[in-house]
C-alpha cells in the first residue's frame, strides 16, 4: 500500500540491470581506508572484548605441554607467513612493503601490460574489472596529502 | 609665512605616508625544476615530497619533465594547489632502453611568491624504482628560475 | 557484493550470526572479520551522506566503536546493514553539522590531470547523476538502498523506520521519474 492507500505492483518496483549497474557506478565510490583506521578499530576491539587470563598454579606436566604447543605454533606461523593468503596489508599495498606508494600502482600497471586477466584481489575499486582505473586509484591514494605515512 | 611653513612640513612628512615600494608587494611566479639522478640505472618510477619551508610561496601548478617517459604531469593531490606541500609521483612502463638515465628533469613545480623574501624548499625522496619495480638509490634535487 | 568485500568476507567464512555469537563470547578476531566485511559498505554510505572523504572515515570509526559497545549482549534480529544504516546516517548528520560551523571559504586551483578512478564513470552515468540529484532525498535514499546496497523492501523499511508501503511508494515514484526523464529513460529500454 502506498501513502495514498493504493497497492504497488511488485514488478513496477524492479529496475533493469543496466540501471542497477549504473547506480552502483555513480553512487558507490571505492574509498581508500587507511590502515591506521583499521588498526584503531582492531585495538579498540581487543581492549573491549579480550578477557584477562587468570594466573594458574604451575604443574610440571604443563611445561611439556607448553613446549609442544610452542613448537606447533612456530610451525604454523612459518607455514602461514610463507604461504600466500590473507594478510593485514592494505589492499592497495600490492608489493606488501607496508606502504601504499607509486610502486604499488606501477606494479599493477606492469601486470596489466603483461596480462589481460588478473585476479580479483587487484580490483581495488571494486567495479568487477582489473584495469587502468585501479592503477589510477592506487596512484591517487599514493600522493594524497592527508594520509598516514606509515601505510 | 604660515603657508610656506605648512608646505614645508607637508613636504618633509610626505615620505612617511608614501606607498610601500612596489617590490615588497609584487607577486612573482617561479618554476622549480625537479631532477632525479639515477646514475647508470634507467629510472622507471619515483615519488617525492616537495615543501616550501618558509611560508612565502604557494604551489600553483605542476607539469611533466623533459624525457618522454615522464613528459606527462605526475600524479599529485589537487588539494596541494595553493598550499606549501605536495607529493608528486610518476612511472613509465616503457622498456629500459626508453627510460632516462643520469640526471633527468622529471617535473616542474610552479610556485607563486609575494614579496621579496626568497622561498626555501625541502625535497624528500620517498621512493624510486627501475623497470622491474626494484627500488634503486637516486638523488633528487631542485633548481629554480624566476618566470615573471 | 563487490570483489573486495568478497575477498574480505572470504577471510572468515562464518555467517554474521556466527560472528556475533563469537564476539559475544569475547572473540575480538570475530569482530575484526565483521568489521572487514562491512567496512567498505559503511564508508561508501557515510560518503553518500557527508560527501567528504575525511568525514566518511570519521563516521566509519564512530560507527564501529558504537557497534563495539553493544557487546557483549548484542542480538542481531535482521540484516546487519539494517542495524548499521541509521547509525551511519545519524553520525553523518552529526559530523556534517559540526563541520559546517567551521567551514572555510578558501578557493582551490584544482588541476585534475589525473582524476581519481572512483569518479570515472561511463558517459551516460553523468546524466544519471544529475537526474538522481534532482530526485527528492527520501526517494533517492530508497532507490540506492534497494539497488546499490541490496536491501530488501522490508529491510529498507526497518532501516529507515518507515512503513513498508511508504518504501514501495517512494521507490515507485523514483523509478517513474527516471523512466520519464529523457536523460535516463534509455536505461529502461530493451
Amino acid at each position: 500500500m502506498n501513502e495514498n492507500g493504493q497497492q504497488q505492483p511488485e514488478q513496477e518496483l524492479d529496475a533493469p540491470s543496466k540501471l542497477a549497474s549504473a547506480l552502483k557506478h555513480v553512487s558507490h565510490p571505492k574509498l581508500f581506508v587507511p590502515p591506521y583506521v583499521d588498526a584503531a578499530i582492531f585495538k579498540a576491539a581487543r581492549q573491549h572484548l579480550d578477557k584477562p587470563v587468570k594466573p594458574r598454579r604451575f604443574r610440571p606436566w604443563m611445561l611439556w605441554s607448553a613446549l609442544t604447543a610452542a613448537c606447533a605454533l612456530i610451525l604454523c606461523a612459518v607455514r602461514l607467513f610463507t604461504a600466500s593468503g590473507p594478510s593485514h596489508y592494505a589492499r592497495e599495498d600490492l608489493n606488501h612493503d607496508g606502504k601504499v606508494d607509486i610502486l604499488d600502482s606501477f606494479a599493477l600497471a606492469r601486470e596489466l601490460k603483461s596480462s589481460k586477466h588478473l585476479p580479483a584481489i587487484y580490483d581495488v575499486n571494486g567495479d568487477g574489472v582489473v584495469d587502468e582505473r585501479d592503477v589510477l586509484l592506487i596512484a591517487t591514494h599514493a600522493v594524497q596529502l592527508n594520509k598516514d605515512n606509515g601505510s | 609665512m604660515k603657508l610656506w611653513l605648512t608646505i614645508l612640513i607637508c613636504a618633509l612628512a610626505a615620505p612617511l605616508f608614501a606607498q610601500q615600494p612596489v617590490e615588497e608587494s609584487r607577486i612573482r611566479f617561479r618554476a622549480v625544476d625537479i631532477y632525479i639522478d639515477s646514475a647508470n640505472t634507467p629510472l622507471a618510477a619515483y615519488q617525492l615530497e616537495f615543501t616550501v619551508t618558509n611560508g612565502v610561496a604557494k604551489i600553483v601548478g605542476i607539469e611533466g619533465g623533459a624525457h618522454q617517459a615522464f613528459h606527462e604531469p605526475p600524479f599529485y593531490d589537487p588539494k596541494a594547489m595553493q598550499q606549501e606541500r605536495v607529493i608528486i609521483a610518476a612511472f613509465s612502463t616503457e622498456d629500459s632502453k626508453n627510460l632516462p638515465k643520469g640526471k633527468t628533469r622529471v617535473a616542474t613545480i610552479h610556485i607563486q611568491t609575494i614579496g621579496i623574501e626568497q622561498p626555501a624548499y625541502q625535497l624528500k625522496l620517498e621512493t624510486a624504482a627501475d623497470s622491474g619495480g626494484n627500488k634503486i638509490p637516486v638523488t633528487a634535487s631542485a633548481k629554480e628560475e624566476e618566470t615573471q | 557484493m563487490d570483489a573486495q568485500a568478497e575477498t574480505n568476507s572470504n577471510l572468515d567464512k562464518r555467517t554474521d550470526l556466527q560472528l556475533i555469537a563469537a564476539i559475544n563470547s569475547g572473540d575480538s578476531e570475530a569482530f575484526e572479520a565483521l568489521y572487514l566485511r562491512y567496512r567498505d559498505w559503511v564508508t561508501a554510505l557515510a560518503f553518500r551522506f557527508t560527501q567528504d572523504n575525511d568525514l566518511a572515515l570519521d563516521v566509519l570509526q564512530e560507527t564501529f566503536l558504537y557497534f563495539l559497545k553493544k557487546f557483549p549482549g548484542f542480538v542481531l534480529t535482521a540484516q546487519l546493514k539494517t542495524f548499521l544504516y541509521p547509525v551511519v546516517k545519524n553520525l553523518s548528520i552529526a559530523v556534517r553539522r559540526k563541520t559546517q560551523r567551521h567551514q572555510s571559504t578558501e578557493t582551490e586551483l584544482a588541476v585534475l590531470e589525473h582524476a581519481p578512478a572512483a569518479e570515472t564513470a561511463p558517459s551516460d552515468s553523468g546524466e544519471l547523476t544529475v537526474v538522481l540529484a534532482s530526485l527528492p532525498a527520501e526517494q533517492r535514499e530508497v532507490l540506492l538502498l534497494r539497488f546499490v546496497d541490496g536491501l530488501s523492501l522490508n529491510e529498507i523499511a526497518d532501516a529507515m523506520e518507515i512503513p513498508l508501503g511508504t518504501v514501495k511508494s517512494r521507490l515507485h515514484n523514483a523509478l517513474a521519474s527516471l523512466r520519464a526523464d529523457p536523460r535516463t529513460k534509455s536505461f529502461f529500454e530493451q
